[in-house]
């Protein structure tokens, strides 16, 4: 129950520092939920790279895994990023047009 | 009948400023926006599909008379096929949306109506300026008029929430504008781009010079349009980086309220990106780019959803990640990935807009939307629970609801397409979906009615249970005959692709 606890113990520090609200058996299930859901689909995404280039994949789903593990447990992360806080979604507003331009632009040529 | 294509648009305003004027008078108000409701889709039916020149300004190519008289250089030129001004076009695939805009606009307002005794004159100006925006968006075949009703459809949904006067409204609508501040700009600019590398902002025109190689598919000024546009897109929908505030403002709206945000939100998507796979459809990029941010809406937004304890943030979030399989259909890029995309758009308007009236009920009864303060509703009105429970099924995909046909359709389209994980992402998302679903559904209904929990109302209004189960019957009509909307669609999507 190691992954669990762990878990349970960073969904309590981020709740407590938003609200005090009592930490429910509900909460650590949806949480794990949605931390199974993260790591599955990026690793599943990132076998969708094998379409363009089969090393930049394998390359990249190792990346991801050990970025993933090594930043376990990752929903109360997702949670403290998308909150309704207006400096956190300009931050992300300006970065994602930087990459959507970068993309696109150098993308054509190597796509 | 082509003549009645523009009335979709004009008749929505016109309503829009009637019902503003006559803000303080009900009984009035409540009857001509319910016939405007009512006339929309009718509108939808009974025009003809065509094409719409407004002013009468066709091609050049199609007026004989003044081809006649043009400089033999000119009129050999492929300008002559450029449309001179705004054109509306109307096809099957349209009739159906606007169909169901209006369905969901008279449903909505119906509920509402029946829910307040005094209505708000501005709020009734919004929603209908924003039907007449949504409609304009997806009937105009020119990129810039397109822009304009964007906008309008933009400051019209912060309008409502600002209108909903719920807790922490005025902050959430305040936000949403300051980011539409940059989103709008940077799709303005983007079609600037376009203007100034083709010379045109009809999107016909656009592909047709694309196509003929008058201007360079690959020049770098169309890419940088492209790249803004599909920024703008990011914003109008509601994907990431916007899923955010998005949900935020479903979660804020009334339910009324809030069902309108969704269907406006999905329209002004399809519209745009209708727009947008037909001008850059050809990049091998698009199709990246696109799946790239359908994926991080599905996951942000289900995975956000699975832990909330607030049922309007939870279908906020969910409303966000099924935006996600939207998209998803349009990045596979083939005609049934496009099919399957635009079915779950429609199903996406009618689930949706189910959810938010149904769960509005238990707001409505007790005041609260935390769902570790509820319980034991199920005594309550059983009616609304059972139908609330197959509107979660359709959502999540389970057969015989729409829901089920439209992922199903897209699981098969990612397969055909060569793409098997992407198969495995929608059934897995779906999956989180439905377990979502069933928690906070458990959460309200199933588990011990708390001690302290009170009651605002006693009963729930009696329109807001018809609504409900008129939509509900529409996922089981379209569940079972998916073919009813799907073939309009594949029509439409046949003379793309």
């Amino acid at each position: 129950m190691a992954f669990y606890d762990l878990l349970l113990n960073s969904l309590k520090e981020v709740k407590g520092k938003i609200k005090d609200d009592p930490l429910t058996s509900d909460n650590v299930s949806g949480a794990t939920a949605g931390e199974l859901t993260i790591i599955s689909v990026t690793l599943i995404a990132a076998i969708l790279l094998s379409h363009i280039n089969l090393l930049i994949s394998a390359l990249i789903i190792i990346i991801l895994a050990v970025f993933l593990i090594t930043n376990l447990p990752l929903i109360p992360k997702v949670i403290k990023e998308e909150n309704n806080s207006l400096d956190t979604m300009m931050f992300y507003v300006i970065l994602t047009m930087g990459v959507v331009v970068c993309l696109i632009y150098w993308g054509v040529a190597y796509v | 009948m082509n003549e009645l294509i523009p009335l979709m648009v004009i008749v929505p305003i016109i309503c829009a400023l009637l019902l503003n004027l006559l803000h303080g008078k009900d009984k009035i108000s409540r009857i001509i926006a319910l016939i405007v409701a009512i006339v929309i889709p009718i509108i939808a039916i009974v025009a003809n599909t065509g094409l719409h020149y407004f002013g009468g300004y066709t091609p050049l190519a199609f007026n004989g008379t003044l081809l006649g008289t043009l400089p033999t250089a000119l009129a050999n030129s492929n300008i002559v096929f450029f449309h001179p001004a705004i054109t509306y076009s109307l096809v099957a695939m349209k009739k159906i949306f606007i169909f169901v805009l209006g369905i969901v606009i008279f449903l909505s307002l119906f509920t509402y109506f029946n829910k307040y005794k005094k209505i708000s004159g501005p709020f009734m100006f919004l929603v209908f300026m924003g039907t007449a925006a949504v409609s304009a968006m997806l009937l105009t075949d020119d990129i810039f008029n397109m822009y304009i009703f964007f906008e309008i459809a933009a400051l019209t949904q912060t309008g409502i929430i600002l209108a909903s006067d719920s807790e922490g409204s005025t902050e959430t609508a305040l936000k949403y504008m300051i980011l539409g501040s940059i989103g709008g700009p940077i799709l303005l600019l983007g079609i600037g781009f376009i203007l100034g590398a083709v010379g045109s902002v009809n999107i016909s025109d656009i592909v047709y010079a694309i196509k003929t190689n008058m201007v360079d598919p690959y020049s770098p000024v169309l890419l940088i349009g492209f790249a803004m546009i599909f920024f703008g897109w990011l914003y109008s929908s509601g994907l990431p980086p916007f899923n955010t505030i998005k949900s935020l403002i479903y979660s804020k709206g009334t339910p009324e309220a809030s069902a309108i945000l969704t269907t406006f939100s999905v329209f002004t998507m399809v519209a745009l990106g209708i727009a947008m796979f037909r001008i850059f459809g050809y990049l091998s990029v698009y199709k990246i780019i696109i799946i790239l941010f359908a994926l991080l809406a599905m996951v942000l937004g289900v995975s956000m959803a699975v832990v909330q304890t607030d049922f309007r943030k939870m279908l906020g979030f969910l409303a966000v990640g099924e935006l996600g399989f939207i998209a998803l259909g349009f990045g596979i890029g083939t005609k049934i990935s496009m099919t399957a995309g635009l079915f779950q758009a429609f199903n996406d308007i009618v689930i949706t807009s189910l959810l938010f009236i149904g769960f509005g009920t238990i707001y409505y009864l007790t005041g609260t939307s935390d769902t570790r303060k509820l319980g034991g509703l199920i005594s309550l009105n059983p009616k609304v629970a059972i139908m609330l429970l197959f509107g979660g099924f359709a959502l999540a995909g389970v057969p015989p609801f729409n829901g089920f046909q439209s992922k199903l359709m897209l699981v098969q389209s990612a397969l055909n397409a060569g793409y098997p994980e992407l198969a495995i992402i929608v059934v897995l998302v779906s999956i989180v979906v439905f377990m979502t679903f069933v928690k906070a559904f458990h959460s309200i209904y199933l588990k011990p009615k708390p001690e302290n929990l009170k009651f605002v109302h006693k009963e729930i209004p009696s329109l807001a249970i018809f609504s409900v189960a008129i939509l509900l019957i529409i996922c089981l009509i379209v569940g079972i005959y998916p073919r009813i909307v799907t073939y309009g669609f594949a029509q439409y999507l046949g003379g793309l692709i």
